[in-house]
């Protein structure tokens, strides 16, 4: 069953839906578990080709409890969009702390995707009594690809590639060109020249995938990561994630999982990488929820 | 005050959010008994434009109307797979979200507001239920064969920017619906039946009964815009049509909302409210 709830973070009501299962598995051991989706930021809980949807009922359908909302802004929640990230942080917490009380949870599990796995790495850092453990699908771990400066460079680089160009005329450049224009005309003005909003929001995003790795420790949660292999902001998973002397040092001891959606794009906006995601969503949180 | 259900249409849940004039407009306003229920666009164009239908929806809502924003079966938050339903079903999901409306708020007065195929949904209802007496069209889609074209060069787009190579051409996507009877439209599935039901979706030939009041809004840059306007007002000659400088925010994302379109829109709404039940 789907339901619509809310609850209320300084002054304003957010909105979600809450997946409730016909009946928990007897492997679960009576327990209710839950799963919080956080979805990626500027998104919200239906998601781009209805990715959240998908991911909760196919979790619903193995028993799990799921929350996915809106945070501040966005979807059908109130507030404006000039926001930042730490408010989107603090819905977060507010979300744990309502869904954990309003099914009476014996377990949780964050799900994030993009931005999503950021919040969900502090939020496990802040409530880690309430957290079991994390699945997070391409984390932003890199500060220096967490502004728009950043996915400028990551994304746009292709442009100076000949394979790109050759692909780009042997396909439909006129409808290209007047699509993908405003989109590089708009991420090279928040690049360049930002509106004081944006610069306020990237410099608190920024600051949050900063701290990521101390939060992690902190955390110190079982965690699944998930990267797209086709998606620009993952960038190199092995040197600049793994490889990297901060990460690797918080990283150390801490039960950890990586695997990859070969090909697949940031969103997973096709129906063979989409399912693919699904099906990882579903078996890490089932391993998880058989774990004592 | 604004309050989110589901309300069912055969045998299936829908998700509406219906948002209630507020109680300052309501004095006094000679919009206090008229509804409007917003009828989303198509796919992920419905994705990327929710926002703005939620700021336009409250804004109304403070404006003393009462309005209903619903998703159609098989999308957003209401039961089913996107490939499961046809635009028969979507236009049976407005026909019903029109009973919730005025069960709900007591409306006499209902009208209907379309965005991109929303539109063409909109107005295809509006020529079969006398109820509806008034249309609102932004960036309607006119012709249903140039708009699976566009639906088709959108993804070939999609394909080029995230997968770096094409995958959808128009002769694989007619080899694949006819081998498995769908295509993917960045993992929404359309499937054989919507996709025939695109091509020939045609709800602007001339009809017996079209609401009073309808205005129609395009949008500069709008490549289709132009012809779009001539055909609307040959189908409606009773239609204002106008056009207007505005970002194509189904495209993608912007954080700024379309304050021109919302402006024309409620200037427009004013104008006719003398001719509703008060």
């Amino acid at each position: 069953m789907e339901k619509v709830v809310s609850f209320v973070n300084k002054g304003l009501k957010m909105y979600g839906i809450v997946h409730i299962p016909d009946e928990i598995p007897v492997s679960f051991n009576n327990r209710k578990i839950g799963v919080l989706l956080l979805h990626a930021g500027r998104q919200a809980r239906r998601g781009p080709h209805k990715f959240y949807v998908k991911v909760a009922r196919a979790l619903c359908e193995e028993g799990f409890y799921v929350l996915r909302y809106d945070n501040r802004g966005y979807g059908d929640s109130e507030g404006t969009e000039n926001v930042t990230a730490n408010e989107w942080f603090d819905d977060a917490l507010h979300a744990i702390k309502f869904f954990s009380e309003y099914q009476s949870l014996d377990k949780l599990i964050l799900w994030g995707l993009c931005g999503g796995s950021v919040l969900a790495i502090h939020s496990a850092a802040n409530e880690p009594s309430k957290i079991d453990s994390l699945i997070l699908f391409n984390l932003i771990y890199r500060p220096d690809i967490a502004n728009s400066k950043g996915e400028f460079k990551t994304v746009y680089r292709k442009l100076l590639t000949l394979g790109f160009w050759r692909k780009f005329f042997s396909a439909s450049p006129i409808y290209y060109i007047k699509k993908g224009y405003p989109n590089v005309k708009r991420l090279f003005k928040r690049a360049f020249c930002p509106s004081q909003f944006e610069i306020n929001f990237e410099d608190s995003v920024i600051r949050l995938v900063d701290s990521l790795p101390n939060s992690f420790s902190l955390a110190s949660k079982p965690t699944s990561f998930i990267f797209s292999t086709g998606d620009p902001l993952v960038g190199n998973v092995n040197e600049d994630f793994l490889g990297n002397p901060v990460w690797s040092k918080h990283l150390k001891g801490i039960p950890i999982d990586l695997s990859f959606v070969e090909g697949a794009d940031h969103n997973f906006s096709s129906v063979e990488y989409e399912k693919a995601a699904i099906d990882k969503t579903v078996t890490i949180a089932v391993k998880r929820a058989l774990m004592p | 005050m604004e309050e989110a259900f589901f309300f069912e249409n055969e045998g299936h849940r829908i998700f509406g959010m219906l948002h209630y004039p507020s109680w300052e407009s309501r004095n006094g306003s000679s919009s206090a008994n008229v509804g409007i229920v917003f009828c989303h666009a198509f796919g992920d164009e419905a994705f990327r434009t929710h926002r703005e239908m939620v700021v336009y929806a409250r804004r109304l809502a403070k404006e003393g109307y009462a309005v209903l924003r619903f998703d159609y079966r098989g999308c957003g938050d209401s039961e089913g797979n996107f490939e499961d339903f046809t635009l028969k079903t979507r236009i049976s999901d407005i026909r019903r979200a029109v009973d919730t409306l005025v069960e709900k708020s007591g409306v006499e007065s209902i009208g209907l507001l379309g965005l991109r195929f929303g539109g063409a949904l909109a107005a295809a209802l509006a020529t079969r239920d006398p109820r509806i007496e008034y249309l609102i069209l932004w960036a309607p889609i006119v012709n249903g064969t140039k708009y699976v074209q566009f639906l088709q060069q959108s993804q070939m787009a999609h394909e080029l920017g995230n997968f770096g190579k094409v995958i959808s051409t128009r002769k694989r996507i007619t080899e694949k619906l006819a081998s498995s009877g769908t295509f993917d439209l960045m993992a929404n599935i359309i499937s054989q039946e919507v996709y025939k039901e695109l091509l020939s979706f045609n709800p602007w030939k001339t009809s017996n009964r079209y609401p009073k009041h309808i205005l129609i809004i395009g949008i500069e840059g709008d490549s289709h815009k132009a012809s779009s306007l001539r055909a609307l007002k040959e189908a409606y000659p009773n239609a204002e049509t106008t056009l207007i400088k505005e970002k194509q925010f189904w495209f993608d994302k912007i954080n700024q909302n379309p304050s021109n379109l919302y402006e024309t829109t409620s200037q427009w709404l004013r104008s006719i409210l003398h001719d509703f039940r008060q």
